[in-house]
């Protein structure tokens, strides 16, 4: 019999947080185990995929197909390939490590933990649901967890940012949820929401395929998010508590540049070409807004956050491109960027923990005081700049590279992000890091041996991918070729 | 015509309970009291069995006044699930209120009874006498706690209004019948079908030219008649006083039966009697449907006390349902009926709640909310998942009734219903989650304990699985209400 594969990885968590919330609410490291457990199970369910999976093919693999409201053409058709397997395997590592990374809570133990397994199914939802009411049901499913998530145990402005992240979020899939059913009325019999069949079927005029593009776009940039859409970013970063700030960075914001790769794209082929070029400027705009504004920051946090702004502008040129070298170049950099920008956050609050403080101007000199902490704190900067041998260069080389063709000024002027980019990440190290330790700070503890233990594999891995490439390539090229073969270019 | 007398088993069943609780409680000393809640329950329980049989059924009832079909059917299932639902939330609040309890559930018996009527009439007569049975009930028990001046001013607000609208509907119903010459809806639908399509080549420029005046007047006065039951802007002026005044249990029941039969009774005489008369009346409900989700959302966005605050969405939410109305040929009757169902589960979920919380906190204002998750989890939770459902997240019942609505309404071309609809579905969760956040992220500012009696957790524990259930298993109950929503 075959192993329902992804059935298990998406299902797993929830099972987790049911179980989680049977176990009494005083027992907070049983709690905390039983939630480490049901997060490491889908990692390990993701590896020994792995093993299984096949390289050479562009198609679905580990399908599970069963029908939901036959009447409507609705099924619960799971599925992954090599634009959503990264994602997989991103999803299910961060996940855990940001689980490790809530040993302190200390707050409501119970729902916290319940609450982030919820989070979990919803996003491997996401990233394996191959029909639309289906990906529609767990995108929605993520909202109201993240919503608690951030609004219990964020910061001093926790309900504000909480409250404009789910209005923000639930007004993007609204529109997406019109697009939903204006395609499925629209594409012919029988009548489906299934992503593939539909994307296969097309026969969609221009005029609507636009307006249509335009719906689920809507949806997704608001989730990047791509400059305009981006005011509700850095509120729900900074006031979220750190293992969730790696969480919305790290998995969430991929769910929209994901969305795009999976609907957007091969849905609606000939609007995708005719609005490339929009999509390029927005983001070049992203890319090089987020750079600027992350240079004014005086909160560490805040930096980290407008860089993710300006990081996901890659992302969108290198889709907007259209070209098999730009689009691996895309997904590389979701990988790299969930990598990197995760374990700044981490970075971030362990020094926020130890410090009280994130404001640069008050910290100095942190080699001296928090050494380990800084040297990885330097590391993750250098990977984030794009620092050649690690991660964030291949991808951010490969969406150059493969957009440079289509977009010459695009990416004459995105090169200047790099710059900016290796500015103010090197102007914070030199802030932070370097200079005049400080009395006050003396005698802080540094990184305790499990917290390093979780940043360790994360290191290894942008190491391995920035040396490596092929690892990764090799898992997303074929599906690449294929979608881009779909779509045509430009 | 000779009909068998089982087709109206249940409305008899429901009768006899009726009168059974009034002696019953005679006979009750003052503890045995619960006894008329046990009895509620196993009563309407008792009239849906008898309305098993009666499924896939259709037949005509007393000369064709009344009707048999799976739309009744449908609509009395749902009657009656909101009637145990109602009793089973209901008791606490009538104990610690000295409410006297006999003549609550019997006049609540009595309601539903006059529901069950409702949505099976084909005939203006019998539509007038179903509505002015379940309204008179509702007066009285919207004003039954007769020491409370708030519950006697929801109780004369309500009555006031609501007699005005039956007087308003009388007089439609007159004209009507002052056009047609009959009372019957097959044969008004076939008078006025004639006149329209026997000028049409006449007066093809004026429209509806064939019509005469007096039957687009009778039109209006129908509408603004059930526009005051169902409480549809600009009809809605008495919904935020009698839904705060009344006792809540009441105001649950208000919220969802008296709402779901008028929307039975609406689809019946509008698009199953005035069909001939179609763009006019689209038109209109096109309009009510558009203020009352606009209004009612952003009205309920400032509302202090709870129970307004639903009155208020609650009108928001028939400003959706009515989109359906105005898609019926799209499978809007469908979406109607899938909606009702799921969205009256949601509501009397969320009612629950507020019965459970107000006797305790001794309070229905937000602000008494604050905390509440850490004083009775169950609670907080209920009340989250069914604002999630009345918002339309899925997986809830409640987001495939909205989804239906989207549906028909972007293939009945109305697109600007939908985008209104989903731009105020964003408009909803300020306020929904405006309680949430209340009970959830704002710490208890007084620390009375919350412990929910059992009836309650029952109650509360039923809804929210059923919120989900109708969520996951939407193809049986679709499909129930495709076929229930086949109008002759």
């Amino acid at each position: 019999m075959q192993i329902p594969f992804l059935s298990l990885v998406v299902f797993v968590p929830l099972v987790g947080a049911v179980l989680a919330l049977l176990v009494p609410r005083h027992q907070e490291r049983t709690i905390k185990i039983l939630a480490i457990v049901f997060t490491a199970i889908p990692v390990l369910l993701v590896a020994w995929m792995l093993t299984q999976y096949d390289f050479g093919t562009a198609g679905i693999q580990f399908e599970e197909r069963y029908s939901w409201v036959p009447s409507l053409g609705i099924g619960y058709t799971l599925g992954t390939d090599g634009i959503s397997f990264p994602m997989l395997i991103v999803t299910a590592l961060i996940t855990l490590i940001a689980t490790i990374a809530s040993w302190n809570i200390s707050r409501r133990v119970k729902d916290y933990f319940a609450l982030l397994l919820l989070l979990e199914t919803g996003m491997m939802g996401v990233f394996t649901a191959l029909d639309y009411i289906l990906f529609y049901l767990f995108f929605e499913v993520v909202l109201v967890p993240m919503y608690f998530l951030i609004g219990i145990w964020g910061g001093p402005r926790r309900e504000y940012a909480a409250i404009k992240f789910f209005i923000y979020t639930l007004l993007g899939s609204v529109v997406m949820l019109i697009g939903i059913i204006a395609l499925y009325l629209n594409s012919g019999e029988p009548r489906t929401f299934d992503m593939l069949t539909l994307a296969e079927r097309g026969g969609l005029s221009f005029g609507l395929q636009w307006w249509l593009f335009l719906a689920f776009f809507i949806g997704f940039a608001i989730k990047v998010p791509v400059f305009p859409f981006h005011t509700w970013l850095p509120d729900a970063h900074v006031e979220a508590p750190t293992a969730i700030s790696v969480i919305l960075a790290g998995i969430l914001l991929k769910m929209g540049t994901y969305g795009i790769l999976r609907i957007n794209l091969p849905t609606f082929p000939e609007a995708a070409q005719s609005l490339a070029p929009a999509l390029a400027f927005l983001g070049v705009l992203s890319m090089i807004y987020g750079a600027f504004v992350a240079m004014w920051q005086k909160d560490l946090k805040k930096l980290v956050a407008y860089s993710s702004v300006s990081h996901m502008g890659y992302v969108i040129l290198g889709i907007a491109a259209l070209t098999p070298v730009a689009i691996n170049g895309a997904i590389y950099q979701m990988v790299a960027h969930g990598l990197i920008t995760g374990m700044l956050f981490l970075l971030v609050g362990m020094i926020y923990d130890r410090l009280h403080t994130r404001q640069i101007s008050e910290m100095s000199g942190l080699y001296n005081t928090l050494p380990k902490i800084a040297v990885i704190l330097a590391f993750a900067s250098f990977a984030s700049l794009g620092l050649p041998g690690l991660a964030g260069f291949i991808a951010e080389f490969f969406v150059f590279l493969g957009a440079y063709p289509v977009f010459q000024t695009h990416v004459i002027v995105g090169v200047i992000t790099v710059v900016l980019t290796a500015g103010y990440m090197l102007w914070m190290v030199q802030r932070t890091l370097m200079g005049k330790e400080r009395s006050q700070f003396a005698g802080t503890p540094d990184a305790y041996g499990w917290e390093v233990a979780y940043l360790v594999p994360l290191m290894i891995l942008i190491l391995l991918f920035g040396i490596y490439p092929a690892t990764l390539m090799n898992i997303m090229n074929e599906s690449v070729l294929n979608l881009v073969a779909k779509v045509g270019g430009i | 015509m000779a009909f068998p007398l089982s087709l109206l088993y249940p409305e008899i069943i429901l009768t006899g309970l009726g009168l059974l609780l009034l002696c019953t409680d005679l006979l009750l000393g003052r503890e045995s009291k619960k006894g008329l809640m046990y009895l509620t329950i196993v009563g309407a329980a008792a009239a849906a069995a008898a309305l098993v049989p009666l499924a896939g059924l259709r037949q005509e009832i007393l000369e064709g006044t009344m009707l048999l079909d799976p739309f009744a059917v449908f609509f009395k299932a749902v009657a009656l699930a909101i009637l145990v639902l109602v009793a089973l939330v209901s008791w606490e609040y009538v104990e610690r209120n000295r409410i006297r309890s006999g003549e609550f559930f019997a006049l609540l018996t009595f309601a539903t009874l006059g529901l069950m009527f409702m949505v099976s009439s084909r005939d203006l007569i019998t539509i007038y006498l179903g509505l002015e049975l379940s309204s008179i009930s509702t007066y009285i028990l919207a004003g039954i706690m007769r020491d409370d001046a708030h519950s006697n001013e929801a109780a004369v607000k309500y009555f006031l209004v609501g007699t005005l609208a039956s007087g308003v509907l009388l007089y439609g119903m007159s004209l009507l019948y002052g056009v047609a010459g009959t009372t019957y809806l097959p044969e008004i639908a076939r008078v006025l079908q004639g006149a329209a399509g026997g000028t049409a080549g006449v007066g093809a420029a004026a429209g509806n030219g064939g019509l005469s005046a007096l039957a687009v007047v009778a039109t209006i006065f129908l509408v603004g008649g059930f526009g005051f039951k169902i409480a549809a802007v600009p009809f809605h002026m008495w919904v935020p006083d009698t839904y705060e005044g009344a006792p809540t249990p009441v105001t649950a029941f208000i919220s969802v039966g008296p709402k779901a039969a008028a929307l039975a009774v609406l689809l019946r005489v509008f698009p199953g009697g005035l069909e001939g008369t179609g763009a006019q009346w689209t038109v209109i409900f096109a309009f009510l449907a558009a203020v009352s989700m606009t209004l009612g959302n952003l009205t309920a966005l400032t509302q202090p006390n709870i129970k307004r605050m639903l009155g208020y969405s609650s009108i928001a939410q028939l400003g959706y349902i009515l989109i359906g109305l105005v898609t019926w040929r799209e499978q809007g009757g469908a979406a109607i009926l899938f909606y009702v169902l799921t969205y009256s589960i949601a509501n009397l979920s969320a009612f629950a709640v507020i019965i459970a919380a107000g006797n305790r906190l001794g309070s229905d204002e937000l602000d008494a909310y604050a905390g509440l998750s850490q004083k009775s989890p169950l609670a907080a939770w209920t009340l989250t998942v069914a604002f999630a459902a009345l918002i339309g997240i899925p997986p809830t019942g409640v987001f495939f009734g909205k989804f239906f609505i989207f549906m028909s309404a972007l293939q009945g071309g109305y697109l600007w219903l939908a985008l209104l609809l989903a731009a105020n579905s964003v408009i909803s969760a300020g306020y929904y989650f405006g309680v949430v956040r209340r009970m959830f992220l704002v710490p208890p500012t007084v620390d009375t304990p919350v412990q929910l009696p059992r009836a309650l957790s029952l109650a509360a524990l039923l809804t929210l699985a059923a919120v989900l259930a109708t969520g996951l298993a939407v193809e049986p109950l679709f499909r129930w209400a495709s076929l229930a929503a086949v109008l002759p």
